[in-house]
């Protein structure tokens, strides 16, 4: 018990020092004692609380709120046959992801002081899953929230109140459930001797993909439950059922997790201590990020023998061949890539299923130029970040931004299309557009262009922003002139980019 | 300067710098660099650290735009040519990065295919066995030492066979018995034309570049043979590298004219 405060107080605290950088930005001075200082800190506090809880989430909730009620109810029906698939699929994810690499994740201070510590195993297994648990919370419940005010809308307005609640208040063991099933699986690897090493194990939680066609109500049955708290037939055998599993899972993971193998979880866990070590700018500052994402690209392929060759191609084809084996090479990515088409693809068809009002194109604009897919030039971004390698490769940057990104490009239409191919009621222009215009203005953000540089998200927003505003509020042709205007510039921009400024150190 | 000026004239060189300038920011870091250097030739680089050694290797790659000056290449203008001196000019910096998810065999087969080079596996296969690379040519140079990355580097760049290589502190992350091969190497490349300048703070047992280029501070304060370098500056016999940085720094920079602007 001694060991469990004080490895919580260590978790604790080292989580308070992370975000003490970030808070620096705003002016907080942790070594400022003085009044005038706790008064600021009070401001930032109101601020907060004002600003992000009351504006920010009261205008989330309210266009929450509008998406519900656009919503038809075929499109309504829809949504919640799926949401129980959507549960399974993510446990089977986070599955996937505990059998692969241990869920205790140790930077280097805990390696050298806490995995060589005396203390109890399970202890420090127990207050990571419980650090792991509040900080899944933290972002799950208000999405849980977001999502419970558009489906309730459809509701009967008796059973509309306090919808969004109940959800949240089912979320928190649904997510605990899901989280120590997962936990287990990796526990389990990291403590039996002759199973750390079978790489088949990984891939074993895919079997639980023929679960639902033998016993579908005991696969969709978390989801259920929460759709059930939604529509307010929970019960109370639900909920009871519910915590025992809880409690069954977490007493199983506790004896186990007490023969876990620290040195194998050490050695799983280099990647993460070696982006802790970059500290808490490292997201922020471009040489940090860079390092970053080089140690995220590194890990997947430190582990593996090579596998696939590049074939005998030669000229600009062997780069096309290059991009295709990075991708294959570097893990799962290139899922991400099709599963970016897929998902805003059937973000854009519900929005214009469902009738929602034209500001949702511009969400979903919003949500396109905020998280594009990195893959689409990660190829091409190692390439002109690096003069030594870049001096390698005798092609104009136009010529290389084809070569790089055909591959990626291709992936993410194939996400994309898949979509289409089974509701086809909107056109797989938009998406083709979209994704060739997020290839030219991040490739164009890696270059200088008569000696500027122009940031990716002021790019994507000149050209992306009239494209669909003017489909949105005008007219489709207009829209599409615009887009291969915007193309055309871009395109220009990369024949014209000089390679000299870029690489300037 | 002219008076130390090298046998090289600009008819036989092969790589031509004049009055190259380069400021970060404000504060110069190459003030008013010409050298010359002729086909065949290796040249090394000296000076103390900061002395602008690599700033100005990069520039003559074409990897940093100088504020002012020219550089050809065989005659011709680096800069317009960006695309034409990436078949002509490699530069090694002191720690060369890699892709990640290449293994170092594939960096190789990729420059090579790229460049519709014929018959370089064979030559690629020597380079590996020499430096002794041959063992871990299917792993992925991200898990090489620094002499390892080193020696990777330069197989690709000796596999293109440059008109002008370029390295910055070659020595330092090699093994002897590389660095031996490597200087061994660097004369039959001579013979093929192909211009050396390399930076270095260390040469190997009892050898000696064909021409030295001493800098301090930015600029440029002698450069010549080493039997030149010994009549004008006074040094006797086989001079090491730190006898002719010190008689270089202290007799002949006092004797510049102050940057105007600095």
């Amino acid at each position: 018990m001694r060991e469990l405060r004080l490895l919580a107080t260590l978790r604790l605290r080292q989580w308070r020092a992370s975000l003490v950088p970030i808070l620096r930005l705003f002016g907080y001075n942790p070594n400022d004692r003085s009044i005038k200082e706790f008064l600021y800190n009070l401001y930032l506090i109101a601020f907060f609380v004002v600003w992000v809880i009351f504006g920010t989430w009261g205008a989330v909730l309210y266009q929450a709120t509008q998406l519900g009620q656009a919503l038809t109810l075929p499109v309504w029906e829809q949504l919640l046959n799926a949401l129980p698939w959507l549960l399974f699929l993510i446990l089977l994810g986070v599955m996937l992801r505990y059998a692969r690499r241990t869920p205790i994740l140790l930077s280097f201070p805990d390696i050298a002081y806490v995995a060589g510590s005396p203390a109890p195993r399970r202890a420090l297994a127990l207050v990571q899953f419980g650090q792991e648990a509040l900080q899944t919370l933290l972002i799950v419940l208000p999405l849980t929230a977001v999502v419970a005010v558009v489906l309730a809308q459809s509701l009967p307005p008796e059973i509309r109140p306090f919808a969004s609640a109940r959800t949240a208040v089912i979320t928190i063991p649904l997510l605990l459930f899901m989280l120590s099933l997962a936990w287990l699986w990796g526990v389990v690897r990291l403590s039996a001797p002759g199973v750390v090493d079978w790489r088949g194990y990984r891939w074993l939680p895919l079997l639980l993909l023929f679960l639902p066609f033998v016993w579908p109500a005991a696969v969709l049955w978390p989801g259920r439950v929460w759709l059930a708290a939604l529509t307010g037939d929970w019960t109370g055998g639900q909920v009871g059922l519910l915590s025992l599993l809880i409690g069954l899972l977490l007493a199983v993971l506790l004896v186990i997790s007490g023969r876990i193998n620290l040195i194998d979880v050490a050695d799983e866990s280099i990647t993460f201590a070696q982006i802790q070590a970059l500290g808490a700018y490292a997201r922020l500052m471009p040489g940090l990020a860079s390092a970053r994402q080089a140690i995220k690209r590194q890990a997947p392929v430190a582990g593996n023998r090579p596998f696939l060759h590049l074939p005998a191609a030669t000229g600009s084809q062997i780069l096309v061949w290059r991009s295709a084996l990075a991708l294959l090479r570097e893990g799962a990515d290139w899922l991400i890539l099709v599963g970016w088409g897929a998902a805003f693809t059937l973000a854009a068809q519900l929005i214009l299923s469902s009738g929602a009002p034209p500001e949702f194109w511009l969400y979903w604009l919003l949500g396109v130029l905020l998280f594009p897919p990195r893959k689409l030039v990660a190829t091409l971004r190692a390439d002109l970040e690096e003069p030594f390698l870049r001096q390698f490769l005798p092609l104009p940057n136009w010529r290389l931004l084809l070569a790089d990104t055909a591959v990626p490009w291709l992936l993410l239409l194939a996400g994309a299309l898949a979509v289409w191919l089974f509701q086809p009621n909107i056109s797989p222009l938009l998406i083709v557009l979209v994704s060739v215009l997020l290839v030219l203005c991040q490739g164009v953000a890696l270059l200088k262009v008569w000696r500027r540089q122009v940031p990716y998200i002021v790019l994507a927003l000149l050209t992306l922003g009239p494209m669909v505003a003017l489909g949105v509020w005008r007219s489709g042709a207009a829209a599409l002139v615009t887009a291969i205007l915007a193309i055309g510039l871009l395109g220009t921009a990369v024949v014209y980019s000089d390679v000299a400024d870029r690489v300037a150190g | 300067m002219s008076d130390l000026a090298g046998s090289t004239t600009p008819e036989n060189a092969n790589l031509v710098v004049q009055a190259l300038h380069y400021h970060y920011g404000h504060s110069p870091a190459l003030e008013d660099i010409s050298l010359t250097v002729a086909r065949g030739e290796l040249a090394a680089l000296v000076g103390r650290n900061g002395a602008g050694k690599s700033t100005l290797l990069r520039c003559i790659a074409g990897w940093t735009r100088p504020t002012q000056g020219k550089v050809f290449l065989n005659g011709r203008a680096i800069y317009p040519n960006e695309r034409w001196i990436r078949r002509h000019i490699v530069l090694i910096p002191d720690t060369p990065p890699f892709y990640e998810a290449l293994t170092a065999w594939e960096h190789v087969q990729m420059v090579a295919q790229l460049h519709r080079l014929t018959g370089w596996e064979d030559e690629a296969e020597k380079l590996f066995a020499r430096f002794g690379l041959w063992s871990n040519r299917d792993a992925f140079p991200f898990m090489y030492s620094r002499g390892m990355r080193y020696k990777l580097a330069l197989c690709l760049a000796l596999l293109l066979k440059p008109a002008l290589l370029l390295m910055d502190e070659p020595l330092g992350p090699l093994d002897p018995l590389s660095a031996g091969y490597l200087w061994g190497e660097f004369g039959r490349y001579r013979d093929q034309g192909m211009s050396i300048l390399l930076s270095s703070h260390q040469m190997p047992y009892a050898v000696q570049p064909d021409r030295y280029l001493v800098m301090e501070q930015g600029r440029l304060l002698c450069q010549g043979a080493p039997d030149e370098l010994r009549d004008t500056l006074g040094l006797t016999g086989d001079f090491s590298l730190d006898t002719l940085l010190e008689t270089a720094v202290t007799t002949l920079y006092p004797q510049l004219p102050p940057v105007p602007h600095a």
